[in-house]
């Protein structure tokens, strides 16, 4: 069992992808120890960084989508098809980052910000490891920021 | 509904963020710095989360009495060395930082490695149009510290922020930004416009009944 291989796999895959000045835009160049928008920190939005989804071909964009997927389909197919709209209605103002060496087995964590989704990867150091090297470890949080907590269904 | 492997782990985390994330790290002290930018000032947030095998160590700094509780002196105490641990300076000048408010989690919490010390810390910095550096240092506790350092998202259409740089540690983060019109002369600027608008109509309506 890999967690979050495919996760991981896709994460890589639109990294490869990108052309130099992309990855150059989405690599952070510091360590990022753990998630950054956890539990007890509804409401804030950082700024965001790392290279923007406008700048995307379309078939990077559709690996972006693929990679948001992996999250937003743990819903119900009704569900993560309205999420996937709400995202993907604002995708080009979506942002990737990344940090950490650039293959499965580095123990990176890569961001996904923008206004309808957050993801964050956060492979936890010096812990155990997988028989492929990947991490085994890992930190991950999904949220939806225009509704944390289901607050747009508290109010109807 | 597909619900892969890695998928159920992925809910599963997300739902066990409830929890803080940073609840199995154990020999290291989480530190997540948030600077939020403001028309009238700075805000520094930080959240300390001691791991597990640091509970020993900062239950006895915290409980400096040994009396098995954090009182107010001592949770005053520890706070107070954070703060002064913390350096913010703008546009080369270091600036002081006033304690807005401050949370401090139970024994238990601290042993377990769930326990989160937060502090809000506030500084007063006008905010001239022109381009401003914002440079905040954190050096609480370097030997076990893991760091976040991030800016906030301004809510103040006043500021935009234009780059950020960190060390490879996140121990020092260095924000450009700009400011633009004093957020306080807008809001004087539409009241005006509002004042005028109210009077003008009441005007024209006493025009029209003459």
């Amino acid at each position: 069992m890999r967690p979050l291989g495919d996760e991981l796999d896709k994460a890589v895959a639109l990294l490869t992808a990108l052309d130099a000045r992309q990855r150059q835009q989405a690599t952070l160049g510091y360590a990022v120890a753990d998630t950054v928008l956890a539990a007890g920190s509804d409401g804030k939005t950082i700024e965001p960084e790392g290279v923007r989804a406008s700048t995307f071909t379309p078939a990077q964009r559709q690996m972006l989508t693929a990679l948001i997927g992996e999250w937003v389909r743990v819903a119900d197919d009704a569900a993560a098809a309205a999420r996937m709209k709400e995202i993907e209605s604002t995708l080009a103002e979506t942002y990737f980052a990344w940090s950490g060496p650039p293959t499965k087995e580095g123990g990176a964590y890569f961001r996904i910000q923008g206004p309808a989704v957050v993801i964050e990867y956060a492979p936890q150091a010096l812990q155990t490891r997988g028989p492929d090297g990947a991490p085994e470890h890992i930190h991950t949080i999904y949220r939806d920021p225009t509704n944390d907590y289901g607050r747009k269904f508290a109010r109807r | 509904m597909r619900v892969t492997t890695a998928g159920l782990i992925a809910l599963l985390v997300a739902i066990g963020s409830a929890v803080p994330a940073s609840a199995h790290r154990l020999d290291e002290y989480l530190q997540a710095l948030r600077v939020d930018l403001r028309a009238d000032g700075i805000v520094l947030e930080l959240d300390l989360t001691p791991g597990a095998h640091l509970a020993a160590d900062l239950v006895a700094t915290l409980d400096a009495n040994a009396d098995r509780a954090i009182d107010v002196a001592e949770a005053d105490a520890y706070v107070a060395s954070v703060l002064r641990s913390l350096e913010l300076s703008v546009d080369d000048h270091r600036v002081g930082l006033d304690l807005i408010s401050r949370t401090i989690p139970s024994m238990d919490e601290v042993r377990e490695g769930s326990g989160v010390i937060s502090l809000v810390a506030r500084a007063d910095v006008d905010q001239p149009s022109g381009r401003h550096r914002v440079r905040v240092s954190n050096g609480f506790r370097p030997d076990v510290g893991a760091y976040l350092a991030n800016a906030l998202r301004p809510d103040s259409r006043a500021i935009t922020i234009a780059s950020q740089l960190r060390d490879s540690r996140q121990q020092t983060l260095t924000i450009d930004y700009v400011a633009s019109a004093p957020l306080a002369a807008g809001r004087l600027g539409w009241t005006t416009i509002a004042v005028l608008l109210i009077g003008g109509c009441g005007w024209w309506r006493r025009q029209q009944r003459s």
